[in-house]
C-alpha cells in the first residue's frame, strides 16, 4: 500500500506541499525574514527587496512573514478542527453503529437535525450567538461537521460488521476486540482519511471566510483571509496585495483536494 | 401520489419544530444575560432594577418551555420582536426590507448558473475527454479549489477598476448586480456541471441509451430526452439543495459588495449582538432548507414512475 | 448481401466473412466472449471510438463500416432491427412502453404521432400481450422481462426491416417464456419474410430458427453451413464439443423429467 502510494505522482507532490507548508508554519520563527506585526509607516507599500521578499503592507509590515506565520491560524487550526471533527464523528459512530435500538435511533435523530441546516448558516448561528473570535469559530465548524462524520462511519461500522470475511471470523470464533482491531478499523480509517482529505480544502476555505468577514482571526493577527480583507480596503489603490494571500489558500487548498482525489484513486480504485 | 406528498409533510412538521427550537435554544447560550446585552447596546447603564424590568418585558422570568411555547406562537404569527438596536423597529420589517435585494440576486445567480451549466454539462459529457471537457475539467477543478471572496476580489479589480465598465459595490447604480451575481453563481456552475456532467457519462453507459440508438434514434434526442432526464432525476436532490445553499452564500458576497440584503443584516447584526434578527436569520434558513428539501423530495418523486408504480392502474 | 469484417489492434475479431441471404435465418452460435454481438454491433455502427473496425460490410450496395453516421443511422431501426438480450433494462425508466414506442416509430417511418399511436397496439396485439391498451401505458419496471422481450420484437417488426438481428433474446428471458419468444421468431420467418441473423449461445435454440449456421470461437468463425450440415455433421472440433455439450444437458433433462 505504502509502496503504490508513493508510486503516485500526485499523491507524492501534494504531500510534499502540504509537509513543507507545515514544516515552514512550524519552524515561522526561524524562516519569517520579520517580525509579522512589526508595522514601520514609512516602508508601507514597498516593493519586493532583500528586506521584503513579498514586498510589505498597508502598515508597513512583511507580507512574507505574515503569510508564513498565517500558516498557523489558516492551515494549523484547520487541521486542529478536522481532527477533532474526526474524532468526535467516529466516537459517536462507533457507538451508534454498535448499540442497537433507542442510543441508535437517539443519535442518528440528533445527527438529522444538525445536517438539516445548511452549514454555514449553522456556523454564523453558532458564531453570533457565542461571539466574534477563532475559537467559537472553531468550535462552530466542529459542531457542524461531527454529525456528517458520525452518520457516515456508523453506516461503515454496521456495513462491514456484515461484511462476510468478518462473519467468516466471527464463526471461527475470533474475539471481538480482534476483528475490530484487524478488519474494521483499518478499513474505515482508509475511508475516513480519503473523505477527511477532501474535506479540508473545504475547512481552510470556510474559516478563512470568516476570518475575510472578521468573524474568525482577529486583527493583527496573520492570517490569510484576514489578509485579503485588509486588501480588500486597498484594493483600489494598491490591488497587488491581494495576490499572494489569495494564492497561497488556493494552493494549499488545491494540494489537498488532488491529494484527496489521489489517494481514493489509490485506496479505493474501483469508485472511479 | 397525494398520499406520499401528506406523509412526507407530515414528516416536515417536527422537522420545522425542531429547527424552531433549535432557533430558540441558540439565544438562549449566550454567555451573557440577554436582558443585560438588550440594555447595553442601547447604552443604559444596568442596574439591577433596570435588569429586572428588561427581563419582565423580554418574558426571561418565565419557565424555559412557556418561554418556547409563547415565543413559537408569536414566531408563527411572524412577530419576531423588536431589534435591540433598534428598538423601535420590528425584526420582521427588518427582514422584509433586507429580502428582496438578496432574493433579487439569488434568483439572478440563480438562472446565470442553469443557463451556464446546462450547456457545458452537457458539452462535456457528450465529448468526454475532449480538449473542452480537459480545459472545463481543469476549470472546476480551480473553481472548487478557489475561495469566492477572492474570486470576487479579483473580478471588482478587473471589471470595476481596471476596465471602469462595473460598479464596484453597493446597488444603486446600473448593473451593479451584476458582479456580485456572476461571482455567487461561480462556485455553484463549478458543482453543477461536474454533477451533470458525471451523471451523463454513468447514464450514457446504460443499456437504454445503447437500445436507443438501436432504435435508431437522433442522438440528440437520445441525450436531451433520455439521458439528460434522467441525470437530472439522480441529481435533482443536490441540485434542489443548491437553492439554500445559494441563499446563504449571499452572506460573504453581500458583505464584499456592499449588497443590502439579509447576508449583510446578519452579519452586521452578528458584530452588534443583535441576537433577535440572528435568530430570525437562523430560523428562516432552516425552514427553508426544510421546505426546499419537501418540494425536491415531491417532485422527484412525481417525476420517476418507478417511486409511484401502482397509481396507473 | 454480403458481410465481410475484420478486426485488428486488440484483435477482438479476425478475418471474419459472412453473408446473408434474402428471406433466410444465419444463425450465429459460440460462447460468450467469441465476439458474436460485437461483429453486429460493429456492423451498425453501434461501437464506441475505442474500437477500430477494419472491412466492409455490405448491405444493398452501401458500406456499412465505411459510411457517414446518419446514413448508418437511417439504417439502423428503419432497415436494420435488432432484439437485445437484456430488455428489462433496455428501455428508459422515466417513460412509457408507448412513448418510447411511439418516438421509435415517428422517427423510423416518418409519420405523426397519431398514426403511430393505432401501430402501437397493433404490435403489441399481435406479439399476443394480454391486455395490450394498459401495457401501453405501464413503465418498464412493471413489466416482466418475456413481456418487454416481446414488446421489443414487436417494435422491431413493426418498423417492418429488411433485417432483424436478435442478439441473444432468450438468455434473460425465464424458460417458459423462452419457448413462446422462439415460437415468435418462427412466426416471424414465416409471416414477414425478413431476414434475420440470430445470435446465441444456446445450440438448441439457434437449431428451431436457423437456416444457416456460423459457428465461432475466440474472434474466429471454425465452421460455416446450413444448419442441417452443421447438426447432423459436424466437421470443426469445437462444434461437436457444442452439439455434444447441448445432448448430454438435453439427455440429462430427459432423464430427469421420465
Amino acid at each position: 500500500m505504502t509502496r503504490k502510494l508513493l508510486r503516485n505522482k500526485v499523491v507524492l507532490v501534494t504531500t510534499s506541499i502540504i509537509l513543507i507548508t507545515i514544516l515552514i508554519g512550524a519552524f515561522a520563527h526561524q524562516i519569517a525574514p520579520n517580525d509579522p506585526n512589526e508595522a514601520s509607516i514609512i516602508n508601507k507599500y514597498s516593493r519586493s527587496s532583500d528586506e521584503f521578499p513579498l514586498g510589505t503592507d498597508h502598515l508597513g509590515r512583511c507580507i512574507l512573514s505574515r503569510l508564513i506565520y498565517g500558516i498557523r491560524p489558516t492551515v494549523f487550526l484547520s487541521l486542529f478542527t478536522m481532527l477533532c471533527t474526526i474524532a468526535l464523528g467516529t466516537l459517536i459512530g462507533v457507538i451508534s453503529g454498535y448499540s442497537i435500538g433507542i442510543v441508535d435511533e437517539v443519535i442518528m435523530r440528533i445527527c438529522d437535525i444538525m445536517l438539516s441546516f445548511p452549514s454555514q448558516v449553522m456556523i454564523l448561528a453558532v458564531v453570533g450567538m457565542l461571539g466574534v473570535g477563532i475559537n467559537n469559530v472553531i468550535f462552530a465548524s466542529i459542531m457542524i461537521k461531527w454529525a456528517w462524520y458520525a452518520r457516515m462511519i456508523r453506516s461503515m461500522v454496521i456495513k462491514y460488521n456484515n461484511k462476510n470475511y468478518i462473519l467468516y471470523s466471527k464463526t471461527i470464533g475470533t474475539s471481538r476486540s480482534f476483528i475490530i482491531t484487524r478488519h474494521m478499523i483499518p478499513n474505515i480509517i482508509s475511508e475516513v482519511i480519503v473523505l477527511a482529505t477532501l474535506d479540508m480544502g473545504w475547512v481552510i476555505i470556510s474559516i478563512s471566510t470568516l476570518s475575510f468577514l472578521g468573524l474568525g482571526v482577529q486583527a493583527p493577527t496573520a492570517e490569510w483571509g484576514a489578509m485579503l480583507s485588509e486588501a480588500k480596503n486597498v484594493l483600489s489603490t494598491n490591488p497587488s496585495q491581494m495576490l499572494a494571500p489569495g494564492l497561497a489558500i488556493l494552493i494549499i487548498v488545491s494540494a489537498f483536494n488532488l491529494l484527496g482525489d489521489g489517494l481514493r484513486d489509490v485506496l479505493d480504485p474501483r469508485e472511479v | 401520489m397525494t398520499k406520499y406528498i401528506i406523509r412526507r409533510i407530515l414528516i416536515a412538521i417536527p422537522m420545522m419544530l425542531a429547527v424552531s427550537f433549535i432557533a430558540f435554544v441558540l439565544i438562549n447560550l449566550i454567555p451573557a444575560d440577554p436582558a443585560e446585552v438588550a440594555l447595553r447596546v442601547n447604552e443604559i447603564i444596568p442596574t439591577d432594577e433596570v435588569i429586572e424590568a428588561m427581563r419582565e418585558e423580554l418574558g426571561l422570568d418565565k419557565p424555559y418551555f412557556q418561554r418556547y411555547l409563547s415565543w413559537l406562537w408569536d414566531v408563527i404569527r411572524l412577530d419576531f420582536g423588536n431589534s435591540y438596536i433598534n428598538n423601535t423597529r420590528t425584526v420582521y420589517g427588518e427582514i422584509t426590507r433586507a429580502l428582496p435585494a438578496t432574493l433579487r440576486l439569488a434568483s439572478l445567480s440563480l438562472i446565470i448558473v442553469i443557463l451556464v451549466s446546462f450547456p457545458i454539462a452537457i458539452f462535456c459529457a457528450v465529448y468526454k475527454d475532449s480538449f473542452f471537457d480537459r480545459f472545463i475539467r481543469l476549470l472546476i477543478f480551480v473553481g472548487t479549489s478557489i475561495p469566492n471572496y477572492w474570486v470576487a476580489l479579483l473580478l471588482i479589480w478587473l471589471f470595476s477598476l481596471k476596465l471602469g465598465i462595473l460598479p464596484t459595490s453597493g446597488n444603486e447604480a446600473k448593473g451593479s448586480i451584476i458582479l456580485p451575481a456572476v461571482t455567487l453563481s461561480l462556485t455553484y456552475i463549478s458543482t453543477y456541471v461536474r454533477l451533470i456532467r458525471n451523471n451523463m457519462i454513468e447514464n450514457m453507459t446504460e443499456n437504454y441509451v445503447f437500445y436507443a440508438r438501436v432504435r435508431g434514434l437522433k442522438e440528440r434526442v437520445i441525450i436531451i430526452k433520455h439521458v439528460l432526464k434522467n441525470s437530472l432525476q439522480s441529481c435533482i436532490t443536490a441540485l434542489g439543495m443548491s437553492v439554500v445553499q445559494l441563499l446563504s452564500g449571499t452572506v460573504v458576497i453581500e458583505n464584499i459588495f456592499s449588497w443590502p440584503g439579509i447576508g449583510r443584516l446578519c452579519i452586521s447584526s452578528i458584530f452588534n449582538r443583535d441576537y433577535p434578527i440572528i435568530q430570525a436569520y437562523i430560523l428562516m434558513m432552516g425552514i427553508l432548507f426544510i421546505l426546499c428539501n419537501l418540494i425536491v423530495d415531491i417532485v422527484h418523486h412525481k417525476l420517476d414512475p418507478r417511486l409511484h408504480g401502482g397509481d396507473i392502474n | 448481401m454480403d458481410f465481410k469484417d475484420y478486426k485488428d489492434v486488440v484483435h477482438i475479431i479476425r478475418d471474419i466473412s459472412f453473408s446473408l441471404k434474402k428471406n433466410h435465418c444465419l444463425g450465429i452460435v459460440g460462447e460468450s466472449g467469441s465476439g458474436k454481438s460485437i461483429t453486429c454491433r460493429a456492423i451498425l455502427g453501434l461501437l464506441g471510438k475505442n474500437f477500430n473496425i477494419e472491412g466492409d460490410a455490405f448491405f444493398e450496395g452501401i458500406n456499412l463500416l465505411k459510411a457517414d453516421k446518419r446514413r448508418i443511422r437511417r439504417i439502423r431501426g428503419k432497415e436494420v432491427s435488432m432484439i437485445l438480450q437484456n430488455p428489462m433494462t433496455s428501455f428508459d425508466p422515466l417513460y412509457s412502453i408507448e412513448n418510447q414506442m411511439i418516438e421509435t416509430l415517428v422517427e423510423n417511418l416518418g409519420i405523426s404521432i397519431s398514426e403511430a399511436k393505432p401501430l402501437c397496439l397493433k404490435a403489441v396485439e399481435e406479439m399476443n400481450i394480454i391486455n395490450p391498451k394498459v401495457v401501453l401505458k405501464k413503465y418498464p419496471h412493471e413489466l416482466s422481462g418475456g413481456m418487454l422481450q416481446r414488446v421489443m420484437i414487436g417494435i422491431a417488426l413493426t418498423l417492418k426491416p429488411q433485417i432483424i438481428i436478435a442478439d441473444e433474446p432468450t438468455t434473460a428471458v425465464d424458460s417458459a417464456n423462452q419457448i413462446k419468444v422462439l415460437k415468435e421468431f418462427a412466426n416471424i420467418k414465416e409471416k414477414y419474410h425478413t431476414s434475420m441473423i440470430f445470435i446465441s449461445h444456446d445450440l438448441g435454440a439457434i437449431s428451431k430458427v436457423a437456416d444457416d449456421i456460423i459457428v465461432m470461437k475466440d474472434g474466429r468463425i471454425v465452421e460455416q453451413g446450413t444448419a442441417k450440415e452443421i447438426l447432423n455433421s459436424p466437421k470443426n472440433h469445437h462444434t461437436k464439443y457444442l452439439i455434444d455439450t447441448r445432448k448430454s444437458l438435453v439427455d440429462r433433462f430427459n432423464y430427469i423429467i421420465k
